[in-house]
């Protein structure tokens, strides 16, 4: 069996890693992000490449202490950057004399189909591939499902703190889960016990969209767990920005882009790349379905956010909703996080107010 | 005269501005540029502009609020691809809705979408959007296309051989380097190493030190194509294919007695293959590179000294080799 090992995003990992199960390889599992991966993946990456790639190169540098033999990478045709990250880290591990092959999934068929048969060390037949994918997609579904509820009662539940520790409890029954219906089982009860917290006596909770660069809007290690963070000032966070969603979108099918690029289109006539035209378009389409306020997280130096960053002023002013931009590196600290998401959601908080009296 | 279209003086200038003059002139527009790049309109560009962006992108804000009050028309490409399967960079693709958003009390903007990323009638396209406020005449528009092919091959042929556009767009004179003299392969992107403010007038200074130059736009387009593709997956920016397939060149038949690379603080591309390049040169241990990162803040003694320094080691390496 080959020993492969994949970078952490979010709960990715969960899903690649029944997949990889399924599909008859062993699946390293990358060790949570800590302090020592970004450190890894600073020392060794280029200086002003964004900060996915250093994370994910910090992951890959582990996950080859824990033996792995081959590192699972996606592609991409740009003009994002994320799609020659696997070129720059196989040249970065060759120069550290590290011994792992990377395999490099590219957005088409034969590349997906190619991979998928190289990690099984013969021959898949579609059929079967389509089985172990849809199984995966299950998984992912029903996390993301799990997570939508979460952020609906992280600002409802009397402690917030218990909504994340059941939601994490079920995540981990989900990553055992070894049949569609035990995955239905799981999903049901979870959204049952999670219900359990809801606390109907809370009446004034904010809403918060999160757009942005999806890395970063889905990996709680880098973003400073803001969700969470938010949750517990009683704020309910909305994104459309969920794995399950990018998978479908990119590997599957395309799902419909047509509402949020005809909602970007007269602030941002073009795609750019990345997530730029989803981030301006989703702002637009939350400030029209009212919400409260609209945050923007993006690693440092990301183009395509840096993009959409110039043009979200402008989207601020005239749909008339706030918008914070969060620019995150290595060296960004809790702390200051903490400071502007409390002064965003306070003014977020004035400003209703303040539009229920007049 | 007709209407004035303002060229901002910076970014693509370096690379096409021969043939968006002759496509503007022969429609009947004015051209006008704007001052070539000084402290006040970097100045400007920094104050409107996000603080994230490229350097070279804030010059361009900069550039655009120098011209914004002189002409009726200003010129913003959206250029997204020039090569087939290729990108500019996405700060290219968002620029005209970036300066829309970020500038105020602009004249009209002419925004074509450059795409040739499918197919080349893409800038048939481009030429008739481009030229929607002076002509709606087809025929016109394919003779000021073709017009500005031809001056825009003209201006390749003249960089071939051996000009760079500082020589044929300014008019500057360097003297001639001596037969014996060191030969430096000078890379980066065209608006970074022939824009005399930012690197710190870096062409006629090597060039008064007697130093031959080669940039990647003095060299066959098929030689950096066919050295670009060594890197097994193909690049999809083509500003940096280029720098790629130059350094690749150099790294590889030992041209010239060493590299000096440009790069651009924020700029995305340039991170990821300048680091490339230069683990492969350090990797081959054969022709030194000098990697300069240029910034708002670059001062100009410690480029000055570090590029005689280079210079000192190359012609002792000479000496001692």
């Amino acid at each position: 069996m080959k020993r492969v090992a994949y970078p952490q995003m979010g709960n990715l990992g969960i899903s690649v890693k029944s997949f990889l199960w399924e599909l008859g390889a062993e699946p390293i599992e990358p060790s949570p992000i800590s302090k020592r991966t970004m450190d890894l993946g600073v020392q060794n990456a280029p200086e002003f490449a964004c900060l996915p790639l250093k994370v994910n190169l910090g992951n890959h540098l582990e996950s080859i202490e824990k033996g792995a033999e081959y590192l699972l990478m996606a592609g991409g045709i740009g003009p994002c950057r994320f799609g020659y990250y696997g070129e720059v880290q196989r040249e970065i591990l060759q120069d550290l004399q590290k011994d792992a092959e990377m395999i490099v999934i590219e957005p088409n068929i034969f590349s997906i189909y190619w991979s998928f048969n190289y990690l099984h060390g013969g021959f898949v037949s579609p059929l079967r591939l389509y089985r172990i994918l849809k199984f995966a997609m299950k998984k992912m579904k029903a996390i993301d499902d799990l997570e939508r509820i979460t952020q609906y009662l992280r600002p409802r539940a009397k402690k917030p703190q218990q909504v994340n520790l059941r939601y994490q409890k079920y995540l981990k029954l989900l990553d055992q889960a070894a049949s569609e219906d035990r995955i239905k089982e799981l999903k049901a009860e979870g959204i049952e016990r999670l219900q359990e917290l809801n606390n109907p006596e809370v009446k004034d909770v904010v809403h918060v969209g999160i757009v942005g660069e999806i890395y970063q809007v889905l990996e709680p290690y880098v973003s400073l767990n803001i969700e969470e963070k938010l949750g517990e000032m009683g704020v309910q966070v909305h994104r459309e920005l969920f794995l399950s969603h990018w998978v479908m979108d990119h590997i599957l099918k395309r799902v419909d882009r047509s509402s949020y690029i005809n909602a970007a289109t007269p602030y941002l006539g073009a795609m750019i790349g990345g997530h730029g035209q989803e981030t301006v378009g989703q702002a637009v389409l939350y400030a029209r379905e009212g919400l409260d306020g609209v945050i923007q997280l993006a690693p440092f130096t990301c183009m395509p956010e840096i993009v959409a960053e110039s043009i979200l002023p402008v989207v601020s002013e005239r749909e008339q909703i706030p918008i914070l931009s969060l620019f995150f590196d290595e060296h960004s600290g809790e702390a200051g996080v903490q400071t502007r998401i409390e002064a965003f959601v306070d003014l977020i908080k004035r400003r209703s107010e303040r539009s229920v009296l007049a | 005269m007709g209407k004035t279209v303002g060229i901002p003086r910076c970014l693509l200038y370096y690379s096409y501005f021969p043939g968006w003059q002759t496509f503007f002139e022969e429609l009947g527009a004015e051209v006008v540029l704007s001052s070539p790049t000084n402290k006040e309109i970097m100045d400007l560009g920094i104050r409107n502009s996000v603080d994230e962006i490229c350097l070279p992108v804030k010059l361009f804000f900069g550039h655009v609020m120098a011209l914004k009050d002189k002409v009726d028309y200003i010129f913003v490409p959206r250029m997204m691809s020039v090569q087939r399967n290729e990108w500019i960079c996405p700060k290219f693709l968002g620029l005209p809705d970036m300066i829309k958003a970020q500038i105020r009390e602009l004249p009209p903007m002419i925004k074509p979408d450059v795409n040739l990323r499918k197919s080349r009638i893409g800038l048939y396209y481009a030429a008739k959007e481009a030229a929607r406020p002076f002509t709606k005449n087809n025929w016109q528009i394919m003779r000021g296309l073709f017009k500005a092919f031809s001056a825009q091959r003209n201006f390749d042929l003249e960089m071939k051989q051996g000009k760079t556009p500082l020589e044929i767009l300014e008019l500057q004179e360097f003297p001639e380097p001596e037969p014996e003299s060191l030969t430096l392969a000078l890379l980066g992107h065209p608006y970074l190493i022939y824009e005399s403010f930012i690197n710190m007038n870096l062409i006629s200074r090597m060039r008064d030190m007697g130093v031959r130059l080669i940039t990647p736009e003095m060299m066959p387009n098929s030689l950096i194509r066919k050295n670009a593709a060594k890197q097994p997956k193909n690049l999809f920016w083509t500003l940096n294919k280029v720098t790629l397939g130059a350094a690749n060149y150099f790294l590889s038949a030992k041209t010239v007695d060493g590299i000096v690379q440009l790069a651009s603080f924020g700029c995305g591309p340039d991170a990821l293959i300048n680091e490339l390049i230069e683990r492969r040169a350090r990797r081959e241990g054969q022709v030194p590179l000098l990697a300069i990162n240029l910034d708002e803040h670059t001062g100009e003694a410690g480029l000055v000294t570090r590029l005689e320094a280079f210079i000192d080691m190359i012609k002792w390496r000479r000496v001692t080799g």
